[in-house]
């Protein structure tokens, strides 16, 4: 009896000393980490092909009962580090510099193909189209090779060329698209040397099928005006490396040792439904992902990327010519719920036609959804997507706005012959992203720490700095709080001045022997943001330093 | 070019200002964090989170063994993953526990294996859920392509089950068959039946639309009490002297045609369509079983499209008979009983007839939901049937397609006063009826 109540009360004791307050989060004092070594090496793993079957089941079964079983909040993304950002890895490749942005490099099989170029029988694996080719170049490098609609010059061949580039200023991988110019006899219709030879007849009917891609693949498209026989097509390089399948949207490759992060907990792969959303980028799902085992067998490992970027900027979803509206015709209804209750005769919605003032731009307007891309099926990771994760991405994206050369550089990777058409792409995705980055930068307090000068902390306050919220409307409520969750100090409110916040620690709370955490939350106009920032920070003599940050709702 | 790449390089940057010296490692706790921040107002939640763990991790296990069952089952590919976990290191041969799958969902654990080489696939699979409750299961199954493919089968099987029997007839208390004991009130008996059963079939697609199969098999049946019936047994329930195969072990061959006319694109989305299936069967009683019977139905149905392709209204007829030869009674096990009913109904007799009409319409990419209503009655020949003892039940379901089969439905009846829940999960049998499996 006497055990049990000492228990009990041992038990009440320590959910009262922290059940009734807030206690951040406790780090370990190391650097951060800046790259993580997810490139060990490993076997080529087996490929993994899509499964509609297992993965309707789990994706309308399993993972909605699963959810169902979980009341608490899903987990912060697992691939940050202690900055609440996202190391290097092989699932994210922030470039440096634009030339990375815009694939000038000099790889060994970089840039656009190299004459000659050689028919291959393999069909394209990455176009949203049938009818495209697959071809290798003098150096023995494959690319897919894509062109235009008639109807749309340079739609999707400039989509893909943008959009891939796009998506890699954003740091996700993407395959080199390159804009070219190609006419029939640019492609050799032989074998490649070193391939076995056939049987006579088998080589004479793949030499007929070959020849019959090649008129119809070029009969498909638009030609150049004013030569006639030159066609622009995309050439996308894949894939640099063994493609092993798509990724995963949920859990993790077994078959890869590197992979320790359930994939629908990775930021990057959270991020992408802010990422395109901001590319309208239309049917995007697990099939969009490759994993590419890169290096010799058994040396490699795998990287990540996003592909079908033909589909981005609109061009995914054009509607040209309009069909006939017919309201109860085999078009469903948008809302489920109507079609549930209405037994299926929901109206179907009136479609709308893409414009034609700009035929070599999609559906994409000036207005994104903030809250992420739609899919036809749900993926994994954007079910999880939390208010940090956005933060994260619409930092991202608000990078690509400055300097504007950077943007103006990826649009112009497009070649589009409409200057007009061009500069309207410019406008739509500034516009795209200011919606975007402005509605995720107040979900958060969005602060990062610039600098620390002795006991001084230099912040940054990121709304402000990109001119999405006026200083005069930002009041900061702080406190310098111990690790659980006690106040160091009286909590003080300040008025936003500019878009930098700069603190002196009080010397009463700069102590080595213990570590603090400086917890903000920003107020806009009387309403505090959904979540604060803690920045951890550790002390010597003197001196103040951060070690972490956080940025989690409350 | 080589400019600077914006903002979010100079964010990158203060990593180096204010971080130390870089390192890089593996991917595993990347951010340091030796605890979560708590927040008293999620401490609620995350308690529960917790003891919901448990129920999260049996949802996650029964549904992947089960759907990775399913799939294996009918050939469909293997994904790298299950294969990776469970396959020999060639992908020929895997072995995998399954739960809550083999004996029905009555808690049972089991364990298949599978060898799939090229165009042959074997599957071996126990299942074990109580005394009166297990399986064994051996399938193999040949592939041959060309231009009209065909597919030879053959099965072993083992299962011991509990059954239940409520006599012959639309009115069972009525019918003069039924030897009901006079010293008990109870009209419906529960037994556990052991049966032992080896299939061959060959089938083989005709036409677009057409398939026929041709099927072969022997089974052995033996009716024991079931300890779990309490006043229910058989034998306190039934004269089992006067009940044909409940007293000695029936064994018998059993050899039928099939033929299926189906002109729907494909079995998953709502599709307009038409399907005929037919099938005759010859059941030869050997060993001490002393009669013989003959076995006819068909199913017919109509897939309407209603205003819309994706609205279907689906007439269903189905009729199972079975024919005896000469004057022995067929055995209550041989009886047939409407397979088809949502609702429930434990009526059997020589002839079952089920009257459908479904009503179902695309609601969502891969689901559609359903509305039907369904009639059953049995009797012992045409001329006797009675439309007055039809059973009726209605209901309302959500289903889970992909674009070529359906993936499982979930779906209430009403019926006779009581609610029957409808949970189907995996592929659906291949055909109606099969009868060499029942």
């Amino acid at each position: 009896m006497t055990n049990r109540i000492s228990c009990s009360l041992a038990l009440a004791l320590a959910l009262g000393s922290t059940g009734c307050r807030y206690r951040p989060a406790r780090f370990a004092d190391h650097p951060a980490v800046v790259k993580v070594g997810d490139d060990l090496p490993i076997p080529v793993p087996d490929r993994n092909d899509f499964d509609e079957l297992l993965h309707v089941s789990d994706v309308y079964l399993r993972r909605p009962l699963f959810d169902a079983l979980s009341p608490a909040e899903p987990p912060e993304a697992a691939d940050v580090n202690a900055f609440d950002e996202v190391p290097v890895s092989s699932w994210y490749a922030p470039p440096r510099q634009l030339s990375e942005i815009l694939a000038d490099h000099d790889a060994p099989l970089g840039g656009p193909p190299v004459a000659p170029l050689v028919l291959l029988d393999d069909a394209p694996t990455l176009g949203s189209s049938s009818g495209g080719l697959t071809v290798v170049d003098a150096r023995g490098a494959r690319y897919e090779l894509e062109h235009d609609d008639a109807r749309r010059p340079e739609l999707r061949t400039g989509a893909a060329a943008v959009g891939s580039r796009a998506l890699r200023g954003l740091g996700i991988r993407t395959p080199d698209v390159w804009i070219v110019e190609l006419a029939p006899g640019d492609i050799e219709l032989s074998r490649p040397s070193g391939a076995p030879e056939p049987l006579a007849e088998d080589a004479r009917a793949r030499a007929r099928a070959r020849e019959k891609r090649l008129v119809a693949f070029f009969d498909g498209g638009p030609k150049l005006p004013p030569n006639q026989g030159r066609h622009r097509v995309s050439a996308t390089r894949w894939a640099a490396g063994i493609d092993v399948g798509i990724t995963p949207d949920f859990g993790s490759r077994g078959d890869d040792a590197n992979d320790l992060i359930a994939h629908n907990d990775r930021r990057t792969l959270r991020a992408l439904s802010l990422f395109g959303s901001f590319l309208a980028f239309d049917g995007f799902g697990v099939r969009r992902t490759r994993d590419v085992y890169v290096g010799e067998p058994g040396k490699g490992h795998l990287v990540h990327y996003v592909v079908g970027l033909d589909r981005s900027l609109g061009a995914g979803s054009v509607v040209d010519p309009l069909p006939p509206y017919r309201p109860l015709s085999g078009r469903r209804g948008e809302s489920t719920w109507q079609n549930l209750v209405l037994l299926g005769f929901a109206p179907a919605p009136r479609p709308k036609a893409t414009q034609r003032r700009y035929l070599s731009l999609g559906t994409i307007g000036p207005l994104a959804n903030p809250l992420g891309m739609d899919t036809a099926l749900p993926y994994g990771p954007f079910v999880r997507l939390s208010r940090a994760d956005g933060y994260w991405a619409a930092k991202r994206i608000a990078g690509l706005l400055s300097p504007a050369s950077t943007l103006e550089a990826i649009v112009d990777a497009g070649q589009f012959g409409d200057r007009a058409a061009r500069d309207e792409l410019l406008l739509l995705l500034r516009l795209r992203a200011r919606q975007i980055v402005g509605h995720w930068f107040h979900q958060v307090t969005p602060i990062e720490v610039l600098t620390t000068e002795d006991t001084r902390l230099v912040l940054r306050d990121e709304a402000i700095f990109g001119g999405y919220a006026p200083a005069e409307e930002i009041v900061y409520e702080l406190a310098y709080l111990d690790g659980e969750g006690r106040a160091l100090a009286p909590p003080w409110t300040l008025q936003a001045q500019s878009h930098t916040l700069v603190l002196d620690v009080p010397k009463t709370i700069v102590d080595p022997k213990r570590s603090a955490v400086l917890h903000i939350r920003a107020s806009r106009r009387g309403h505090p943001a959904p979540a604060f920032c803690d920045v951890h920070l550790a002390f010597y003599v003197g001196g103040v330093r951060a070690y972490a940050v956080t940025h989690l709702p409350r | 070019m080589n400019g600077r790449v914006g903002s979010a390089f100079a964010l990158w940057a203060t990593l180096f200002a204010v971080g130390s010296p870089v390192r890089a490692e593996p991917a595993a706790n990347l951010a340091g964090k030796e605890r979560t921040a708590a927040d008293p107002k999620q401490q609620t939640t995350a308690a529960l989170d917790t003891a919901l763990y448990p129920a999260r991790a049996l949802v996650d296990l029964t549904i992947a063994t089960t759907s990775n069952a399913q799939t294996l089952i009918e050939d469909q590919q293997v994904v790298p993953r299950t294969r990776n976990l469970l396959f020999s290191r060639r992908g020929e041969i895997g072995v995998f526990p399954t739960a809550f799958f083999e004996t029905g969902l009555n808690p049972n654990v089991g364990a298949r294996m599978v060898v799939s080489v090229d165009r042959f696939a074997s599957t071996l699979r126990v299942g074990y859920g109580g005394q009166d409750k297990n399986l064994a299961e051996s399938r193999l199954r040949w592939v041959f392509r060309g231009d009209t493919p065909f597919v030879l089968t053959t099965e072993g099987y083992y299962e011991r089950a509990v059954g239940g029997f409520a006599g012959f007839g639309p009115q069972p208390e009525r019918d003069p068959r039924n030897a009901f004991r006079v010293d008990q009130p109870l009209r419906s008996a529960s037994f556990v039946e052991s049966r032992q059963r080896a299939i061959t079939s060959l089938g083989r697609r005709l036409a677009a639309n057409v398939e026929a199969i041709v099927s072969t098999s022997v089974q052995i049946r033996r009716i024991e009490e079931s300890p779990e019936a309490g006043a229910a047994t058989f034998g306190r329930v039934f004269d089992r002297r006067r009940v044909s195969g409940a007293l000695t072990p029936t064994a018998r061959t059993y050899n039928e045609l099939t033929l299926r006319v189906d002109t729907r694109e494909n079995r998953g989305t709502p599709v307009p369509g038409q399907l005929l299936e037919g099938y005759v069967g010859i059941s030869h009683g050997i060993r001490y079983t002393p009669n013989d019977h003959g076995t006819v139905g068909f199913r017919a149905a109509s897939f309407l499209p209603v205003v819309r392709p994706t609205n279907i209204l689906s007439p269903r007829l189905a009729v199972d008979a079975v024919v005896p030869f000469g004057e022995a009674p067929i055995g209550f096990r041989e009886a047939r009983a409407g397979n088809e009913f949502r609702g429930f109904d434990g009526r059997v007799d020589n002839i079952s007839v089920v009257a459908s009409l479904d009503y179902r319409w695309a609601i969502a990419r891969y689901v559609a939901a359903r509305l039907f209503v369904d009639s059953t009655t049995v009797t012992p020949t045409l001329k006797d049937l009675d439309l007055r003892t039809l059973r009726y039940a209605v209901g309302g379901g959500i289903d889970l397609h992909t674009s070529t089969t359906e993936v499982g439905r979930i779906a209430v009846a009403l019926s006779e006063g009581s609610a029957r829940f409808l949970f189907s999960y995996g592929l659906p049998p291949a055909g109606f009826g099969d009868r060499q499996h029942r």
